[in-house]
């Protein structure tokens, strides 16, 4: 027995019993599959395989996903403004750049919002408070909010184009505060510490715990880059469902005129 | 056994990350169902041919 959900239209590029037919969905399936696998690796090595930190003690298991996270917010607005770079200029103009644009500013908010939530944690166990308004933790909040609006600002119904250039606008204007976020500990000195692995003076954290740090950069990248296929194209589907549904409306609509003309002439 | 932050910030990164991906997952379905319905009820294959999730110029 099948269920709507699982006749997938031709549109889709998926057969009915799932399989991938083009390209990307192949690619897609494989990054979802590697995604999980390096999730699960990650787990083990930030929870179990790596010992206490000398001075953070296990609260240092925190810090192996907290700057990957933030990594993948910053990648995820540094592409949404690019794409909405793309689609104000009009040589590049495509619905492919608004979807991509969309798409990448969601999981932006998400990942951003994990990061700020694991940084309360950390510093909860760490300076003794879920909050303070150090200059990082700040900027980022403002991120967060700026992102946020522009998601929220795609959800206010008007015409496709009216929203891909809210979209892009938006997130040029958004983007502005990533450097001051990534910056704000060196310009203010405030409480949040520096970098510890992009420091000029050399890498701060060695042997296992540099190599799970760096896992957790390439796991999560891979799962953005999953999320950014399947939401790139969630996004496609789901305009072009209000485009048939308009047409589909627009039909009736003639129809109906149509029997009334009939009706009328009679 | 780990620290209690430890294990609450590990539990709110994954879950974050699982809870996003299985919405998206369902949306996609619910959205493939809508497309279906449409495609069906016009008879129409609106996208033959398409690119794929990127290519939708």
């Amino acid at each position: 027995m099948t269920t709507p959900s699982d006749q997938l239209p031709a549109s889709t590029g998926v057969s009915g019993d799932g399989r991938p037919q083009s390209r990307i969905q192949t690619v897609s399936y494989l990054l979802g599959l590697a995604s999980v696998a390096s999730l699960v690796v990650l787990t083990v090595l930030g929870l179990f395989v790596t010992g206490p930190d000398e001075v953070q003690g296990e609260v240092v298991r925190l810090l192996y996903i907290h700057p990957a996270t933030a990594w993948v917010a910053y990648t995820a607005f540094g592409v949404t403004s690019f794409a909405g770079l793309m689609w104000l200029w009009p040589r590049t103009r495509r619905p492919m750049w608004d979807h991509i644009a969309g798409a990448s500013a969601s999981i932006g908010v998400v990942f951003t919002g994990i990061t700020l939530g694991l940084g309360s944690i950390w510093g909860r166990a760490t300076w003794g408070s879920w909050w303070v308004w150090d200059a990082r933790v700040t900027s980022t909040l403002l991120l967060f909010l700026l992102y946020a609006g522009v998601v929220a600002l795609r959800q206010v119904p008007s015409s496709l184009e009216a929203r891909a250039r809210r979209t892009a606008i938006g997130a040029l204007i958004a983007f502005l505060d990533v450097p001051l976020v990534h910056f704000s500990v060196k310009w203010w000195k405030t409480l949040h510490q520096e970098a510890s692995v992009l420091q000029p003076s050399g890498v701060q954290v060695h042997g296992l715990q540099l190599v799970t740090m760096l896992f957790s950069f390439l796991s999560f990248t891979l799962v953005y880059a999953w999320l950014m296929i399947q939401r790139t194209r969630l996004a496609r589907w789901e305009d072009q469902v209000l485009a048939g549904g308009l047409d589909a409306a627009i039909e009736a609509r003639q129809a109906e005129a149509g029997s009334d003309l009939v009706g009328s002439s009679r | 056994m780990r620290d209690g932050y430890v294990i609450a910030g590990w539990v709110l990164a994954l879950a974050g990350i699982g809870m996003y991906a299985y919405r998206t997952v369902i949306r996609t379905r619910q959205v493939a169902a809508q497309l279906l319905a449409i495609e069906s009820s016009t008879g129409d294959d609106r996208s033959a041919g398409s690119a794929g999730p990127l290519g939708d110029a």
